[in-house]
């Protein structure tokens, strides 16, 4: 008899956890939309929105808005452009020209380069960003053809120049003909 | 072609966990195949590289991942004889304990995955254009795929063409190279692809110490990190560092936590992998030994310990000698290699530190949550010693990448292209990004609010 009192207690003990851990079906509705409800709230403050935007959340404001909603937006508005299109619209003038370079020179062509000043007068602005002044990031554009900036002192390279970047006035005197001087810019061999 | 090889990528790593880490959770194997397909992958057209044979053959390149495949199935079948003799190869998934369905849960983590999506679709929309990457990984893998070395055109002294960023380890450029050759116009699909599995290993992970619910919010306050998820839609190398190095280090604290050790393997291959993806990311390697002293010192600690760190060493220096023997170009890191002590130059990175930091517009609110709940815990440090090792492990992380600013030799002056703190800083704060939202999710606060007053 005395062995089996201890026994019920623990067994009246568990059946109270169980009541404990298992709440109501209406209970667990209510918790649901209570914390749904937080989560929600959360959420919203923390996107807050164009009107409403504070110094603590303008990152999430900015991620929301601009990194997302915009650029569906962009995507959508864009959605027919083709890849080059694309750099054209990110990269700016700085592709196009190098694209120009790509399309009118064969894949071993050495190209010679404006100097900085040609690409940025002192007196004028330019359609150029700097970028276009970083031989490896120009490359990029123009791989496998390679480009030689007067600036990098190549001479190995320099002698097997094959075609210049003619710009304004510029590089006319490289070559070995007289080229016509129609456009702004140009790539000429630089034999004929 | 392109389902095809990353299909492959996947299996590999799937594979190469079922091996080592068979007994790990379903949801983190996902998770985990990709970025470990793609670091054995890069291992692959390395150790090519290094015998000449040209690594711009996909068919060479998939026929070898297959064979690497096959021979882990092989061994697979081998280490495993007793659980595919007991018919309990399959484990069942427990979906309510997964997923636990309730109304928040499913607001956060679909509202997360959506993110995820529009993240990945904006991603795959543009194409590379940011410099480091122009300038960096994205050039580098161009001509990888083009001229099938690692040593080619662009380190040719003729006419060096090597940005800063063409010096890194080659785990990120090798599979941009990777994706050119399956016939992607761009390389992006990579970062992509780690930002989808960090996402998936995130949530996978966390829920294995802590509720769904928790997991979902934490997962979505890491998707939404600002100047993280911008960078997971350019081409970068530093979300792929972040999965390796975050998750590894949390891999790590798993095997503490539950001394289970599929978890300590798959931890060391990816600090080995973030430093083959990043060299900095050795001091992972570091903070993640304090997991492995906790647990009581025996023999089997030891070579633990030594394993991480001779993985790490190997990554590391492998690279490290190819480039200087091989390539023969010096580490873009202009390290001191001696001990000082430069009050002012502390002085003047601490507060470009505290700028970037603390800025709302970079990291949200993270920071201030993760220093907030630290500071409320330390009250109950002693109740969860294994809180207390997470948050010293960070700490430690912490101070040991300042230290290595610090070490720079710049006197921090110059703030133009961004200056050191502004940009490489900035962005390397990605890899805490994990294990600081995994802290936030798993302490006694959180134990308590997850775990009592919002379980549904």
């Amino acid at each position: 008899m005395k062995s089996k009192q201890p026994a019920k207690k623990e067994s009246k003990q568990v059946a109270g956890a169980k009541k404990e851990s298992t709440p109501s079906f209406l209970v667990k509705i209510i918790k649901n939309i209570v914390i749904l409800f937080a989560a929600v709230i959360l959420v919203k403050t923390l996107k807050g929105s164009k009107e409403d935007s504070y110094e603590w959340n303008d990152g999430y404001n900015w991620y929301f808005t601009s990194l997302i909603e915009d650029n569906f937006k962009a995507m959508k508005q864009y959605k027919t452009l083709t890849t080059e299109q694309k750099l054209e619209s990110k990269i700016g003038f700085n592709f196009s020209y190098l694209k120009f370079l790509k399309t009118n020179t064969p894949e071993d062509a050495i190209i010679l380069m404006p100097p900085d000043s040609v690409f940025f007068p002192s007196n004028e602005k330019s359609e150029f960003q700097v970028f276009i002044l970083t031989p490896s990031w120009a490359s990029y554009f123009v791989y496998p053809r390679k480009l030689v900036y007067e600036k990098q002192n190549n001479l190995a390279l320099n002698k097997k120049v094959t075609h210049v970047a003619v710009m304004n006035s510029w590089g006319y005197d490289k070559l070995s003909y007289q080229a016509a001087r129609n456009n702004k810019y140009n790539i000429f061999p630089i034999k004929n | 072609m392109k389902i095809i090889g990353w299909l492959v990528i996947f299996i590999l790593g799937l594979s190469i966990i079922n091996l080592v880490a068979y007994k790990i959770k379903v949801l983190a194997k996902i998770g985990f195949s990709l970025p470990i397909g793609m670091g054995i992958n890069s291992f692959v057209m390395f150790s090519l590289n290094l015998f000449h044979i040209p690594i711009n053959k996909i068919n060479l390149l998939l026929g070898i991942d297959t064979g690497i495949i096959i021979f882990c199935f092989i061994g697979f079948y081998f280490v495993n004889k007793s659980i595919i003799s007991s018919g309990s190869l399959f484990t069942k998934i427990d979906f309510k304990k997964a997923f636990n369905l309730n109304l928040a849960w499913i607001f956060l983590f679909s509202y997360a995955a959506y993110l995820v999506y529009a993240i990945t679709v904006k991603s795959m929309f543009w194409p590379t254009y940011n410099s480091d990457s122009v300038d960096g990984y994205d050039f580098l893998a161009r001509v990888i795929a083009r001229e099938g070395t690692i040593n080619n055109s662009i380190f040719n002294p003729d006419n060096l063409l090597i940005g800063v960023r063409s010096l890194y380890p080659p785990l990120v450029p090798l599979n941009f190279a990777f994706a050119y050759l399956l016939g992607f116009e761009d390389s992006k699909i990579v970062v992509a692809l780690f930002f989808i599995s960090l996402f998936v290993s995130f949530y996978a992970m966390t829920t294995k110490h802590t509720t769904p619910l928790a997991g979902a919010l934490f997962s979505f306050f890491l998707v939404i990190t600002p100047e993280f998820a911008a960078f997971s839609a350019l081409s970068s190398s530093n979300p792929p560092c972040a999965f390796y190095s975050g998750i590894g280090m949390i891999c790590l604290y798993t095997y503490y936590r539950f001394k289970e050790k599929p978890y300590l393997f798959i931890g060391i291959l990816f600090i080995m992998l973030a430093v083959w993806t990043r060299t900095e990311a050795v001091l992972f390697a570091l903070a993640g030994t304090i997991y492995l002293l906790s647990i009581p010192f025996n023999k089997k600690q030891l070579i633990s310990v030594a394993l991480l760190g001779f993985c790490s060493l190997v990554a590391l220096l492998s690279w490290q000698i190819y480039m200087t023997s091989i390539l023969h170009v010096e580490s873009p890191m202009p390290i001191i290699k001696k001990l000082f002590w430069d009050p002012e130059k502390l002085s003047r990175i601490l507060s470009q530190v505290k700028f970037v930091t603390f800025n709302t517009q970079f990291y949200g609110i993270i920071i201030y949550l993760f220093i907030m709940i630290a500071l409320i815990n330390t009250i109950f440090i002693f109740k969860k010693k294994e809180n207390g090792i997470l948050l010293g492990s960070i700490i430690l992380a912490w101070s040991t990448y300042i230290f290595f600013y610090y070490q720079i030799d710049s006197d921090f002056k110059d703030l133009s292209m961004g200056g050191w703190i502004h940009s490489g800083y900035k962005r390397g704060l990605f890899y805490f990004l994990p294990l600081i939202l995994f802290y936030c999710a798993n302490n006694f606060i959180s134990d308590k609010l997850f775990k009592k007053y919002f379980l549904v």
